[in-house]
């Protein structure tokens, strides 16, 4: 297993690594490109403010993770911000688009977090089965990696789904 | 689609293609964002910081809190040279700060327009504009390119009120401007 990265030890260096992954947070939140900018360029602002206790993070990944954290909140109040412009504009019916897409993701990303924990959980062959399958890896392919047959791939992926399916909270099935 | 079959939430569906699917979809729409406007952005502000603490300068005044909520609620825009940020006798309609770039501010005198200050790097600009006075006492143009930080008039009253501070630097920049 290799060792975590070493922390990023300018600020510069964990933005250019970071970036594209961020504008994707940002992106997938607020849903335009000008707004995802905007939220990723104040989140790198606001973690260069924070930069003395960043900096003494133990790994790249928590400084990332911060960094990330920090776009997601940036996003998530360009589109509070809007929510609020809407419910002036159209006065109380407001936009229902926006609420809902503010719960829709808090639900998904519960739910990422539950399913991606269940999956590092699972015995090591097939949490790495797994990651190949979500990796876009054929079965063919994950067989070989792992030096397994193509049906035992099948039967990990399998298996992983009825895991998560039990796993998972019964409120968060069959809706 | 390769996986699965179910496009939006995971719910009715099941949760390894959905989890698939999240990947997919950011592999597949995420535009490309430009890492060095973020850079030359987040260098101007060390730029700034570098300097220290200038008790004229608005930026370097500003506190941690002070300066999330206004970078939050600013939009981060370029200007080419030349370009007329704010036009006297106008409606204001935002305030900026300067990050980068240097600017002219001039007014009108006598059918002539006279130039009475420069602003640069962590200045703020168009604050007279700000309710509930409504008019820019000024032109401002810039002499180079300028990337500011520009807040609307109603963000940025708002800001003021949540930080109380904020109005005396304001208070005590317009005053230090008048007097200078």
């Amino acid at each position: 297993m290799s060792s975590p990265q070493p922390p990023y030890d300018d600020i510069e260096a964990l933005i250019s690594a970071a970036h594209h992954q961020c504008g994707g947070v940002a992106y997938r939140i607020v849903r335009n490109y000008a707004d995802a900018e905007d939220a990723v360029q104040s989140a790198c602002i606001k973690v260069l403010e924070k930069w003395p206790e960043v900096n003494g993070f133990s790994t790249a990944g928590r400084q990332r993770a911060y960094l990330l954290r920090a776009v997601r909140n940036e996003a998530l109040q360009i589109l509070r911000k809007r929510k609020r412009w809407k419910e002036q504009d159209l006065g109380e019916s407001g936009d229902p688009g926006i609420p809902e897409r503010l719960a829709e993701l808090a639900r998904d990303a519960k739910a990422l977090r539950i399913a991606l924990k269940v999956i590092d959980e699972m015995p090591a062959v097939r949490q790495r089965v797994v990651k190949l399958w979500l990796n876009n890896r054929g079965y063919g392919e994950i067989a070989a990696l792992q030096n397994i047959s193509v049906s035992t791939a099948r039967s990990h992926i399998s298996n992983a789904r009825k895991h998560l399916r039990r796993a998972m909270p019964g409120d968060w099935e069959g809706e | 689609m390769k996986k699965g079959t179910s496009t939006g939430s995971f719910r009715g569906g099941d949760i390894l293609d959905w989890i698939y699917q999240q990947g997919a979809r950011r592999d597949e729409e995420v535009p490309e964002f430009d890492v060095e406007k973020t850079l030359r952005l987040v260098r101007a502000v060390r730029a700034i910081d570098a300097r220290g603490h200038d008790p004229t300068n608005f930026w370097s005044q500003l506190g941690v809190a002070e300066r999330g909520d206004v970078v939050s609620a600013a939009s981060k825009q370029t200007f080419p040279r030349g370009t007329t940020l704010m036009r006297e006798g106008e409606q204001a309609g935002n305030v900026m700060i300067i990050l980068d770039g240097w600017t002219e501010v001039s007014v009108s005198a006598e059918g002539q327009e006279r130039v009475i200050a420069r602003r640069g790097p962590g200045d703020l600009i168009g604050e007279h504009g700000a309710p509930p006075v409504g008019l820019r006492s000024a032109t401002v143009v810039t002499v180079e390119e300028v990337l500011a930080l520009v807040i609307t008039t109603e963000d940025f009253a708002a800001i003021i009120s949540d930080h109380p501070s904020m109005h005396d630097m304001v208070k005590q920049q317009a005053y230090d401007r008048q007097t200078s």
